[in-house]
């Protein structure tokens, strides 16, 4: 299984109070909350549909990414989001 | 270099600094101070960021005792992120307390004829021993650990795994535009079908299923509550700088004066809300040039303890400070080189009003009484304090 790497950076702040979940066929799920920047590799089938959420809040702005070879994330993930960020996310692999 | 062409070169320097981090803007680094420094201040009342402001502010001050000073005051963090990307990075600012509280004072003196020709420079620093008016890694590890974060990643979670699930896909745009909210209201929830709210039940149990929604809508709110609780917690934290400054003479060739300031105390006493009064107290200590003395010195030392209480008008739309009004008193000591026309202890009362224009812009204006000018005791200080921080830019 490919190993999709997700990665969140806070930058301008000491850190942020982020929430990531993932979900997906044969009820995957992963949920976990961070307070600062972090780097996640997840094991995920390809061909399958992965739903990415995430919350976060912060004083400063942060980056949120997807890396690893999958096929398409829709809606684009943005270059930088600022303070605070809820987004929904549905990842190809 | 002669002194007549460095006066220039420091203009010029403090110009392009000035410049250079405007100029700056759009990097990403100085974009997420700014936005957490925005955050940051955006509460403050004008009062309080004078005393340390730690990013990068520009103070004019157009008065009619010392001359005009145009002065600006960027913390070494500040600068650091002009030249690293990486200064910013969470890893990275929560160790660099050091330099996000030391700011250095640099200002220039225009003389009386033109301002493009400086006649005195003032080089210093400020260093903010007490400066958390900004979240710590602690401060977000404990929102994190609060028991309300869990509730939120349990409501969180089951809407996105709702995702997963085809049954639900006529309802899959309902749950996105619910998941990109920052906060819900029991409406938000109501367009789902009965089989996802059920599913609430394995984490809430609520009599009725109107309350099941006000608690699911309650703990999806969490993160932004107890983030924006502590942020506006922020501003009423208390500030004590210690401070040395210098000004060097142009016209003279030689110091003018040396000030060492070891405390600055601003404090809320009454309570941590915002647009309560606060208690501002400082000591300086000053080492000048007697002036009636010929030759060259720095023969003139004296002291001033400074108190004064600042009360807050809030804009009643937006709750930030509109007018500031400061009561103050400076007691003076000389001891040395007291002038035949002073006492050794004088008393100054002074009244600082402060018109808010926007959260960078301020305009406080101090009318001080010295009663030991008979024929004129009384004198006004207009000043203009600009901030460089505005969100989003």
């Amino acid at each position: 299984m490919p190993i999709i790497t997700f990665k969140g950076t806070v930058k301008g702040a000491a850190g942020d109070l982020m929430f990531m979940s993932i979900s997906g066929p044969n009820h995957f799920s992963f949920n976990q909350g961070f307070s600062s920047s972090f780097t996640e590799p997840l094991n995920l089938i390809p061909g399958n549909t992965y739903n990415i959420a995430i919350s976060a809040h912060t004083q400063g702005t942060f980056t949120f990414d997807a890396g690893g070879t999958f096929t398409s994330i829709n809606p684009a993930v943005p270059d930088q989001f600022n303070g605070k960020t809820n987004e929904s996310y549905a990842l190809v692999v | 270099m002669p002194w007549s062409s460095k006066k220039y070169l420091i203009a010029a320097i403090l110009l392009w600094s000035a410049g250079t981090v405007t100029g700056q803007r759009d990097a990403t680094a100085f974009k997420a101070l700014v936005n957490a420094d925005s955050v940051k201040y955006s509460k403050l009342s004008g009062d309080d960021k004078q005393t340390f402001w730690g990013i990068l502010g520009t103070i004019g001050t157009f008065s009619s005792e010392s001359g005009n000073t145009i002065s600006l005051q960027p913390s070494l963090y500040t600068l650091a992120t002009l030249f690293s990307n990486k200064v910013s990075e969470d890893s990275r600012y929560a160790k660099e307390g050091f330099i996000r509280n030391f700011q250095l004072n640099l200002g220039v003196i225009p003389s009386s004829n033109t301002i493009l020709k400086v006649d005195s420079a003032q080089f210093g620093f400020t260093y903010a021993i007490k400066n958390n008016k900004v979240l710590e890694k602690t401060d977000y590890d404990n929102l994190l650990a609060a028991a309300t974060a869990k509730h939120f990643l349990d409501v969180f979670g089951y809407l996105n795994s709702c995702l997963s699930e085809r049954a639900y896909e006529p309802y899959y745009a309902t749950i996105r535009v619910i998941i990109r909210k920052s906060t819900i209201t029991k409406d938000d929830l109501k367009g789902l079908p009965p089989a996802i709210l059920h599913g609430f039940e394995n984490t809430f149990h609520a009599p009725t299923a109107d309350s099941l929604l006000g608690m699911v809508a309650q703990a999806y709110n969490t993160p932004d509550d107890l983030f924006n609780q502590a942020v506006k917690n922020l501003p009423m934290r208390n500030t004590y700088t210690v401070s040395v400054n210098s000004t060097y003479d142009f016209v003279h060739n030689q110091w003018a004066e040396f000030d060492l300031s070891p405390l600055n105390w601003y404090a809320y006493l009454f309570g941590r809300t915002p647009n309560k009064p606060a208690l501002n107290v400082s000591l300086t200590y000053k080492i000048a040039e007697d002036t009636t003395l010929k030759k060259q010195n720095l023969s003139r030392e004296l002291g001033t303890a400074s108190a004064g209480i600042n009360f807050v008008i809030p804009n009643p739309k937006t709750k930030s400070a509109l007018i500031e009004i400061k009561p103050a008193a400076d007691l003076q000591w000389i001891q040395m080189g007291q002038y035949s026309s002073e006492s050794t202890w004088t008393v100054k009362p002074s009244i600082t009003l402060r018109v808010d224009i926007t959260k960078d812009f301020s305009i406080p204006i101090t009318i001080k009484y010295d009663k030991s000018h008979p024929k004129n005791n009384l004198f006004g200080f207009l000043s203009l304090q600009y901030a460089f921080a505005k969100k989003g830019s």
